[in-house]
This record gives structure tokens, C-alpha cells and sequence, in this order.
């Protein structure tokens, strides 16, 4: 293929990803927001008793689990309070979004997630060191993001859309950058702090009701707007143990799968050892993607079956990935995310196996039934991917 | 449809993708030196294409960790082996994928609070066996008394008990708590209150029930014949079926009262019991015989005295309690594997399908208002034509429904609504809710097994389930009563 056909074709993705931004809020309605519990009753639904999840939020229900920002389901998005960092040595301004803590009294004061397991992501490079300042601004000793490229990605030719031919992150952490923060003068706390620019001023950073210049922003920014302190950030949908959710995808260890994401590469993040799951120093949880799920038959016309790489490559919409443990439905969260990319057989396939699965151990039952391999036939697993994923909020 | 062969992947994908981009066109990749093909990948320090470290700190802390990072490869798991199962429904163990064996796993988290995620018995009054073909549940079993008067007066039955309207007392015994019991004691029409669906009984100093009505006829034989196994497209077996019913309730009018699994207990606070018979017009001798099991002999005999999901029954000796070992039916409720009781319909249709008696009283309870004021019922999601296995006879993950069941596949894996420490409004009276896949969706393939309501709901709102026959969609106006056992997950 000569460079002027990719150029044609990343052209075309770009499109196609603006078309799945643009019907992203109708997909959420179609695609994962559960329906009305009044469908198939004899009553309004105004007669059905609130949500069990309005007395024990762990109950069935919804529930914002990320209370520090203003939650907009039918647009997608979440508006965070915009921090103000520097790092320390060189006084370049960090801006930043904390999604997450180790500090448990902090995460229920400051409505962000408590994630225990953040304590064992501080291995050589996984986690920035900060303390800080006089007036509170957080010192970073390291760790830049370059936000200048810009994000594509080339499908592959139908009918593999994935693996992709050609993909570009659209911001690149230096070696050093990882989302995770150790703050010293914070009981040694960790902190999710993902990036949202780097080294630009205030007055360059006002996009409080425009499109931003996604060459000084990370590419989840709807809007950023100093002034207010807010950044308001894109979500993606995804399901835990069968519950629709929704999540932000801020960084990963790779520059596939941040492209993929629209996420920071963040090299640091390698040095977060993955496979181990829920057991002893392993910081991560696992989340499960599939390569070659249910497509769209017709375009336009939605499977509701549809999930995987390669729906999502076709530009039919999103992922639709299945995360393991969140809070109030399990203690194991964590928002750094293994990523187990599955399979389905030829067997699973030709049998029509083949359905969107939603639940965990859902999944590794048709892993342990060999109708899921890991990609191209390989054992079932961690790819090595970490995604940061900070859940926000729970449909039920 | 059209999906990726593995011809695509000659390595993990990590592999292929990274030889992707440094594909045969030439084409460069973003980040990262283009290696030979199938070299793994390393990425090139980010910081030549970036920017420059931020300072002495941060230059020294990149020298200090350059021998221990891993910043410049991608280290993929190494999953450990693991055995084939072929469970249809059990949750696969979290070790599978891992590289590490389940015993590392911290425990679940239902351990902390059952109202998280892992396997939690509800019903904590007996004692669930998950191990053997079948599961069971062996639960106290408890004597009681006909007076009403009628020809059956005075005739013993025996019972267990699974829910109670009483909060207190279900925590103590082990019970089930479902409030909405409470809405179950309807009355005929007219002005005055004639209950004719939940029993009225008290208990006596000797701690047996005495009830004033409700008899149940176990001797009649459980037959399921279908006149067709075609299940293609919308084929709905359950029309084709001729049946009969294990066991038949009085209904109102009875000489002897109507029975009803449910019953209120006048000395008890007047709380709403769920209590079906397990046993009618039987003494403890004719029992004893299937203490340790029913031998396959003799399971016709045994079958004309008791519930057909009973598999051992014991009343005990010199005051010793009874017990009852009663199979468990499979099935889902929001995304997790569940074990419950079938022991009683509104209908012999479904009675018959379900193992259970036939109490027509119970029907009388109304349906179609789910989580309302006055409402006593949970919704149960059915599917006439879910998937059915395939020729080759080997078990479909996705199969589910009463196609399926009738073919002798398996139990139909039904998907229930709230139970306790998943929500607020559990009810062991499941009011049936029954799908019928349109013949688009079976065309287009969009068919699988469904575990969670709303998603049922979903597929509803979209046109790809409607009622049987392609009705609206709603009550079949049939009431099982399945009292809730064990969560799975």
C-alpha cells in the first residue's frame, strides 16, 4: 500500500471516529443504558419504587461511583475539578485531573475512587514522586507528555479491520511519565493523577465552551476551562459482572492500545507487573477485551450483539470492554487494567457461540470450555497491556 | 457474518500488531525502531521524540532506575495451564487466564459483604450440596394438620418452610425475607374480605401446623410429551406439549379449602408464610423409607407420596428433626448464576414442566405490576426458542429456554429478578414473564443467552423479543413460586 492510500484511509478513520464521537450519546441510549423497568408492565414506570441502589449503593441500581464531578449520561462526559501542578525542578506547568487514591478517608472526602491496591504500583518507574508546596500546588520531581501528535488510527482491510495497518498515540509520555503519583507529604499515599497538558499557560488552555486544540490537550477533553477550574472529559462504555458502566481511559503501556483509546502512552506504566490479578503486591485488575466479537451485519444497523477490536475498528462504536472488580461491586478495584484480549474459536464461530458477554466469570467459563483462546490460538491471559481506566459510574 | 480466522494471527497479537506496523508497505509506525518481523518490540526512549526531562531529579532518578525498568519492552503474563471444564453454567475459577493458582486469590468478595460480588447462600436454613449431579438443598422438614372439615379433615402433611413477611425471624430461622408477602393475601370480589390465595393456620403447642384448608393430591403421575422437536425460527415446543402435572392443589371452593403454598399465621404475628407441602396424608413410617435417597425402583412409589423434587426425605426418630433433600433449579439473576427452589405453579402447564404441584389458588394473586404498591410478585424471564443445541449434541453455552428444556437439554435457565442482597425487592411468587426471539433476530443471529433483565428489557425496546406468537410483550399470567437458595456469584 503506497502512503497516499494511508493517508486517504487515516483521513477516512478520523472521520469515522468523529461519526462514532458524534453518535456516541444516541449509542449509549441504543447500546447500554438499560431500558425503562416499565417495558413489559401493566403500569407507568412513575409506580415503580425507587432503586434498591438508592438505599445500599450496593444493590442493583445506578450509582456515580466518581462523585467529584458532574456526571452528564446522555452526553457522555464528566466534568472533573482542573488541578494545577509543576514540576519542580523546571517550574512547567502540569495540568492534571485524581481520579483515584490509596487514601481511603480522602477518596470518601473528595468523592474520588479508593483503590487499596494503588499501594503496590510503586516499583521503579509506575509511580511520579510530588509533595507539596507552600500554597498547595503539587510538585512533580518528573515526568512530561508530549501532547502534539495527533491521534489516528488505519483499519486494516475488510474484513480485518483489526489489527490496524498504522496507529499514532496522540500524546506520548516521556520515559519516565507514569499517571501514578506518590505524594511524600501525603503519607507516602499513591494517587491516580493522569496528565491533561503540559508546559502550556492558563490563557492558552481556554476552551471553557469551544472545541479544544487537541495539540495542548489530552484527546479526551471536550472542554477545558482554567478560569472555572474544570476539565470535562469523554467517557467510554463498558459492563462489569453484567452492570453497564461507564469509565474514563486516560493512559496505557503502549502505544497500540493508546491510540486505539485515544489515551496517553505512558511508558512508566510498564513497570506495573501484570497476570497476578488478586493476589499479594499485584496492583492491577483484569479487563477483558475481544478481537473478533459480533460485528454489524448491515451498515448502519446496529447488532446488539456487537462488541470487540474489530467492530470498534469499523467505526461502529465503542469497545465495549468488561471490566472485573469496582467499587460496591467487588474490593479488588483497581483503575489500572490488565488487558485480556480474547479470542472466539473457529469451532465457537462456525457453532454461532458468538454473543457479547458482559460478566466476568462468564468469560472464563467459555475459556475453560476452549471456545476463547488467547489471539491467534495462544493461551488465554494478560497481552501485558495496562489500560487506566478510573471507573465513574455504574448504570445498575 | 463475517469474523477473523486465526489465519490472521501468527503470533500473539502484541507480536502481529507491532510487525503491522512496521508492515511489508514500509509504512512507519509512530512510535518505536521497526525491527525485523517477529523481533520483539522496544520502544525507543520516548524522550528524543518528546521532550526533555524535566531537571537534575529527574535525569538521576532515570539513570538510578535504567537496570530495573521496564519501560522500554512490554511484558506480556504468562498464564498457567489450566483443566477443560465443560460446566454449562458454573462461574469458571478467576485462576483461569491468571498466572498464578486460585489459591493466591484473596477470597471472595461476598466474604466481606454478601452484597458484593462472589457466592453467597441465601437460604441459610439448610445445607446446599453444589457437588453432586444434581444440586440439593436438604432443609428442616416440618408436620402439619388439615381441620377443615372437609372429607380430608384431620389428614397430616408435611412441609418446609423458604420466606417469611417477618424480618426478624427469617434472620433467626435462615429464611428467606421477602416483604412484599405482605401483598400476596387477596380476597375474591365482593365487600366482604375472603382470602383466596394465602392459607390461614396457627401453630399448636406441639409446634405442628394446623391449617383450615388446603389439601394437595400427589399421586397423580407427571407426564411431558411434545408432539413436535422442531425448533427452528419462532417454533414454539410448549404448544405442541401434552401434559400433566406431578401434583394438583385444592382449589377455592374445595370442601377442604384451597391450598396455597403461602400461609398466614394467626399465633405468629399474623406474618405470611411460604410453606409449601412436600407431603399429603402420609405418616412417618411411609417416609422413612427414602432416607437416604429414592432407589430408582421404587421412584414411581415414591413419587405418588411426595413432591417431585424431593431425592431424600427423613422425619426423624424419637424427636429428632426431619429433614428433605430437594433438587435445585438453575438459573440467573442480574448476570449471576443462581440456585433456587421450583415448588409450586399457578398452572399445570408450567407445574408440569417445573417438577411442581399445580395450585391454581395462586393464581388468584395478581400480576403485570412488578415492584408496585400492593404488588406481591417478582418478574421471571422465560424464552420460549432461545438457542437449542446443535446436531452434533454437544452443550451450547448460549443454549437457554423452554425449547431447549423440552428437548432435554437441560433446565430452561430462566433469569430472575431482584433477590435479596441483590435488591430490595425480592418475592419468591415469580410472575413469567415469557420471550419469544422474532424471526429477524433468529435470522440475523442476534439470539444468545440472556442473564440480566434489563438487557432482556433492551432487546424488548428494540423490537428483537416480543411475546409468544409475536404478542406484546408482559405476564403470561402464570405464577411459579421459587424461593431463592444460593447465589453463585
Amino acid at each position: 500500500m503506497r502512503n497516499k492510500s494511508i493517508k486517504a484511509l487515516v483521513g477516512l478513520f478520523t472521520l469515522s471516529s468523529l461519526y462514532s464521537a458524534m453518535v456516541f450519546a444516541q449509542e449509549l441510549d441504543d447500546e447500554v443504558q438499560p431500558s425503562p423497568p416499565s417495558i413489559g408492565t401493566d403500569i407507568p414506570v412513575t409506580y415503580f419504587g425507587p432503586p434498591p441502589s438508592s438505599i445500599e449503593p450496593e444493590l442493583i441500581g445506578p450509582v456515580q461511583l466518581l462523585r467529584s464531578g458532574t456526571l452528564d449520561v446522555d452526553a457522555g462526559t464528566i466534568t472533573l475539578p482542573l488541578y494545577y501542578g509543576k514540576l519542580k525542578e523546571t517550574g512547567e506547568a502540569v495540568w492534571y485531573v485524581i481520579t483515584d487514591t490509596t487514601d481511603a478517608e480522602v477518596a470518601v472526602a473528595l468523592g474520588v475512587n479508593h483503590a487499596g491496591k494503588l499501594a503496590f504500583a510503586d516499583n521503579s518507574r509506575s509511580a511520579r514522586i510530588a509533595e507539596t508546596d507552600v500554597d498547595g500546588t503539587l510538585m512533580f520531581h518528573w515526568g512530561a507528555v508530549d501532547f502534539s501528535p495527533e491521534r489516528s488510527v488505519t483499519p486494516g482491510e475488510l474484513p480485518n479491520a483489526f489489527p490496524p495497518v498504522a496507529f499514532q498515540p496522540g500524546s506520548v509520555g516521556d520515559e519516565l511519565y507514569s499517571p501514578l503519583v506518590k505524594i511524600i507529604s501525603a503519607g507516602d499515599h499513591v494517587y491516580n493523577a493522569p496528565m491533561i497538558a503540559f508546559n502550556t499557560p492558563r490563557e492558552d488552555l481556554d476552551f471553557c465552551d469551544t472545541t479544544p486544540d487537541y495539540s495542548l490537550v489530552h484527546d479526551k477533553v471536550v472542554h477545558i476551562c482554567p478560569e472555572e477550574g474544570t476539565v470535562t472529559l469523554k467517557l467510554t462504555p463498558g459492563f462489569s459482572f453484567a452492570k453497564p458502566v461507564l469509565y474514563i481511559s486516560t493512559d496505557t503501556n503502549d502505544p497500540l492500545p493508546a491510540a486505539l483509546e485515544g489515551a496517553t502512552y505512558a511508558p512508566g506504566l510498564r513497570d506495573v507487573a501484570v497476570g497476578a490479578d488478586d493476589s499479594l503486591f499485584s496492583s492491577v485488575e483484569r479487563i477483558f477485551g475481544f478481537v473478533n466479537g459480533p460485528v454489524n451485519l448491515e451498515e448502519g444497523v446496529v447488532n446488539p450483539q456487537r462488541q470487540g477490536f474489530e467492530s470498534a475498528l469499523r467505526g461502529e462504536g465503542d469497545v465495549l470492554n468488561v471490566l472485573g472488580g469496582i467499587p460496591t461491586v467487588a474490593t479488588d478495584y483497581s483503575p489500572l487494567w490488565d488487558l485480556n484480549l480474547g479470542e472466539w474459536s473457529q469451532e465457537a464461530i462456525d457453532r454461532g457461540y458468538v454473543s457479547r458477554l458482559t460478566e466476568e466469570f462468564q468469560i472464563l467459563g467459555l475459556v475453560e470450555r476452549g471456545f476463547i483462546t488467547g489471539p491467534g490460538g495462544a493461551s488465554y491471559g494478560s497481552t501485558g497491556f495496562i489500560i487506566n481506566c478510573p471507573i465513574v459510574h455504574r448504570f445498575l | 457474518m463475517k469474523f477473523h480466522t486465526k489465519k490472521i494471527f501468527i503470533g500473539v497479537a502484541i507480536a502481529l500488531t507491532l510487525s503491522a506496523c512496521s508492515g511489508d508497505d514500509g509504512v512507519q509506525g509512530p512510535v518505536g525502531p521497526q525491527g525485523e518481523a517477529g523481533q520483539d518490540f522496544v520502544a525507543e526512549p520516548p524522550s528524543e521524540i518528546t521532550v526533555p526531562f524535566g531537571g537534575r531529579l529527574a535525569q538521576d532518578f532515570a539513570d538510578s532506575t535504567e537496570s530495573s525498568t521496564n519501560a522500554f519492552e512490554l511484558v506480556p503474563g504468562t498464564p498457567a495451564e489450566f483443566e477443560e471444564d465443560d460446566d454449562d453454567v458454573a462461574p469458571g475459577p478467576p485462576s483461569v487466564g491468571a498466572d498464578i493458582p486460585v489459591t493466591y486469590f484473596g477470597p471472595a468478595p461476598s466474604d466481606s459483604n454478601p452484597r458484593l460480588i462472589g457466592p453467597v447462600q441465601l437460604l441459610t436454613a439448610g445445607i446446599v450440596d453444589t457437588e453432586s449431579e444434581v444440586a440439593t438443598v436438604t432443609l428442616p422438614l416440618y408436620r402439619g394438620r388439615l381441620a377443615s372439615g372437609g372429607p380430608k379433615n384431620d389428614q397430616q402433611f408435611w412441609y418446609i418452610v423458604t420466606d417469611t413477611s417477618d424480618r426478624d425471624n427469617a434472620a433467626a430461622l435462615g429464611l428467606n425475607f421477602s416483604e412484599k408477602l405482605a401483598f400476596t393475601d387477596v380476597s375474591a370480589d365482593g365487600d366482604s374480605f375472603e382470602p383466596n390465595a394465602v392459607r390461614r393456620g396457627f401453630y399448636d403447642s406441639e409446634g405442628v401446623l394446623i391449617t383450615s384448608g388446603g389439601a394437595v393430591d400427589f399421586s397423580t403421575v407427571r407426564s411431558v410429551a411434545s408432539s413436535s422437536d422442531d425448533t427452528s425460527g419462532t417454533s414454539n415446543l410448549i404448544a405442541a406439549l401434552t401434559t400433566s402435572p406431578g401434583a394438583v392443589g385444592t382449589d377455592v371452593g374445595d370442601p377442604d379449602g384451597f391450598y396455597s403454598p403461602l400461609v398466614k399465621i394467626e399465633n405468629a404475628r399474623n406474618h405470611i408464610f411460604n410453606a409449601p407441602m412436600v407431603s399429603f396424608n402420609t405418616d412417618a413410617e411411609e417416609l422413612s423409607a427414602y432416607c437416604d435417597g429414592i432407589p430408582e425402583e421404587k421412584l414411581a412409589d415414591a413419587q405418588a407420596i411426595l413432591h417431585d423434587s424431593v431425592v431424600a426425605i427423613c422425619p426423624g426418630e424419637d424427636g429428632e428433626a426431619g429433614t428433605v433433600t430437594l433438587e435445585l433449579t438453575l438459573g440467573f439473576s442480574f448476570g449471576r448464576p443462581v440456585l433456587y427452589l421450583s415448588t409450586d405453579a399457578s398452572a399445570g402447564l408450567p407445574a408440569a414442566l417445573e417438577g411442581a404441584i399445580h395450585a391454581p389458588a395462586m393464581g388468584n394473586i395478581p400480576v403485570g405490576a412488578d415492584d408496585s404498591l400492593f404488588s406481591g410478585v417478582e418478574r421471571i424471564f422465560g424464552f420460549t426458542n432461545g438457542p437449542v443445541n446443535d446436531a452434533s449434541g454437544q452443550v451450547s453455552p448460549q443454549r437457554q429456554g423452554f425449547n431447549s428444556a423440552i428437548l432435554g437439554e437441560g433446565v430452561p435457565l430462566n433469569v430472575l429478578g431482584g433477590i435479596p442482597t441483590i435488591a430490595t425487592d425480592y418475592s419468591p411468587l415469580w410472575d413469567l414473564n415469557l420471550g419469544e426471539w422474532t424471526q429477524e433476530a433468529v435470522d440475523k443471529g442476534y439470539r444468545s443467552r440472556m442473564t440480566e433483565e434489563f438487557a432482556i428489557l433492551g432487546m424488548v425496546e428494540r423490537g428483537f423479543v416480543t411475546g409468544p406468537g409475536g404478542a406484546p410483550y408482559g405476564s403470561t399470567g402464570i405464577i411459579i413460586n421459587c424461593p431463592i437458595v444460593q447465589r453463585l456469584l
